[in-house]
């Protein structure tokens, strides 16, 4: 079977009746990935017509659990772009070193890497005591996945190599236990992590955070859904705390300039100024 | 016809071709045009200012939903897909590699056919492996116009054949003449 391709309109259609069915609005996303992502789970799973989909996605829970996995994108790499974790600790998180407590928000996470690699850094700098961090998913079976600290083997190769960037002689298995054909990273990093499922845009959140870690996120959105996740999370930092986007990310709402200023602008670290 | 988007992969091999491009076209060349190039995932600097060397129009790695405008070359930045959305701007995304790679051709080219159709033309370059293949199809089934570096003069050929196999390509030229075709784009514009 070819990859099926579906037009706008149909595409459109598909994501009225899922906000409709599922109270999820997909309709401010970035169009031409979210269709692949939907061709390409329509593949996988056999399905040459949207109608088909429709039905399904409406009637069949655990069919509406697998397709928002999928449609959701992953973050595949543990220490994606060493740069900017270098960056982070000398110009974010040293700064909490002797903090009685802060907290980190990792919002709208699809897979455990972005946490994972966080867990290490902090762990290196011996700073998992004082830290409050919170993980937060769309998608219930993401959730599952990320609770499990489970990284297959197949992935481990980029993810030492990035490793090796970023700590030189450095050895990420150190942080992980083989399991069968995956490697489980160390339990007791976690103590301090809360990772649970709700929807990013219809919750409230606490204007507590210290850190706001939100990479490659808003690249899945269009501007207007990108400006409104930008202002909720202006709205949960502390004064002078810090957002990171992805290094092809900026901030550029009207306005911005007096809410955030840029701290780094290579790794696109910003701080709230008020 | 008048095309009025011109996208370009390549890989091993297809350097040398591009920066040939780059450097035939005029300071007056108004069409933008897409890079998509395979290219060393951690490596983020270095590729566009080695292309703009001899390039007399600007080469840039956009940002996430950068405007596109004309006379203007975009490349692919490293680690990321480019996608472009209705509206003229570039989408960019951290989905899993196609064909090993990310950026992938067969996404940009996908993305490009189903939002410039008939304005489109697409060239698949020198490559080791098979990405650009589908991608090439797509662009001739939504009707624009495909072009692949004739084998024979290919580094690697690997790419070029696979997208022969995959679809009929309009035209199958030597990097000299893809050079003249594209600078000629600008006149018959």
């Amino acid at each position: 079977m070819n990859r099926p391709i579906i037009g706008i309109s149909e595409l459109k259609s598909l994501i009225l009746r899922i906000k409709t069915a599922r109270n999820v609005d997909f309709s401010n996303y970035a169009l031409s990935s979210l269709k692949r992502r939907v061709e390409n789970f329509m593949l996988e799973y056999h399905l040459t017509e949207v109608d088909k989909l429709q039905l399904k996605l409406y009637k069949d829970d655990f069919f509406y659990n697998l397709f928002l996995k999928y449609i959701l994108v992953d973050t595949t790499e543990l220490f994606r772009d060493p740069e900017f974790w270098l960056e982070l600790i000398e110009i974010v998180l040293k700064k909490f070193k002797h903090s009685e407590e802060y907290n980190i928000l990792i919002p709208e996470c699809n897979s455990g890497e972005e946490l994972y690699t966080l867990l290490i850094i902090l762990d290196r700098l011996n700073m998992l005591d004082n830290v409050k961090i919170c993980l937060t998913s769309l998608s219930k079976l993401n959730v599952e996945k990320i609770e499990t600290a489970l990284i297959e083997l197949k992935k481990m190769e980029v993810n030492e190599a990035n490793f090796e960037r970023f700590e030189k002689n450095g050895n990420i298995f150190d942080f992980f236990i083989k399991k069968g054909r995956s490697f489980k990273l160390k339990s007791d990093l976690f103590t301090n992590v809360e990772i649970i499922q709700h929807n990013f845009f219809n919750t409230e959140l606490p204007g507590n955070y210290n850190l706001i870690l939100y990479r490659n996120k808003t690249i899945y959105y269009n501007q207007l859904l990108k400006t409104k996740a930008l202002k909720k999370l202006h709205s949960s930092l502390k004064t002078n705390g810090f957002i990171a986007l992805g290094i092809k990310e900026k901030i550029t709402y009207p306005g911005a300039d007096n809410e955030f200023v840029t701290v780094s602008e290579s790794e696109r670290i910003y701080k709230k100024q008020y | 016809m008048s095309y009025k988007y011109i996208v370009i992969g390549g890989s091993a091999g297809s350097f040398q071709i591009v920066t040939g491009i780059l450097s035939a076209l005029p300071k007056t060349f108004n069409l933008p045009i897409f890079l998509c190039l395979h290219r060393l995932k951690h490596i983020r600097t270095g590729f566009v200012e080695a292309l703009s060397i001899k390039s007399k129009i600007n080469v840039v790695e956009p940002c996430d939903k950068e405007f596109i405008r004309q006379g203007k070359a975009y490349l692919a930045p490293a680690n990321y897909h480019m996608y472009f959305d209705l509206g003229n701007f570039v989408s960019l995304s951290t989905e899993p590699a196609v064909n090993h790679s990310r950026p992938s051709i067969d996404i940009s080219f996908a993305s490009a056919a189903f939002t410039y159709k008939s304005k489109l033309v697409g060239i698949l370059l020198s490559g080791a492996n098979r990405d650009g293949a589908m991608g090439m199809k797509e662009i001739k089934e939504n009707g624009g116009l495909t072009i692949v570096q004739d084998p024979n003069d290919c580094q690697v050929k690997t790419m070029t054949t696979a997208a022969l196999e995959a679809t009929n390509i309009d035209h199958v030229l030597t990097s000299d003449k893809i050079i003249d075709f594209i600078v000629n784009l600008n006149r018959t514009k």
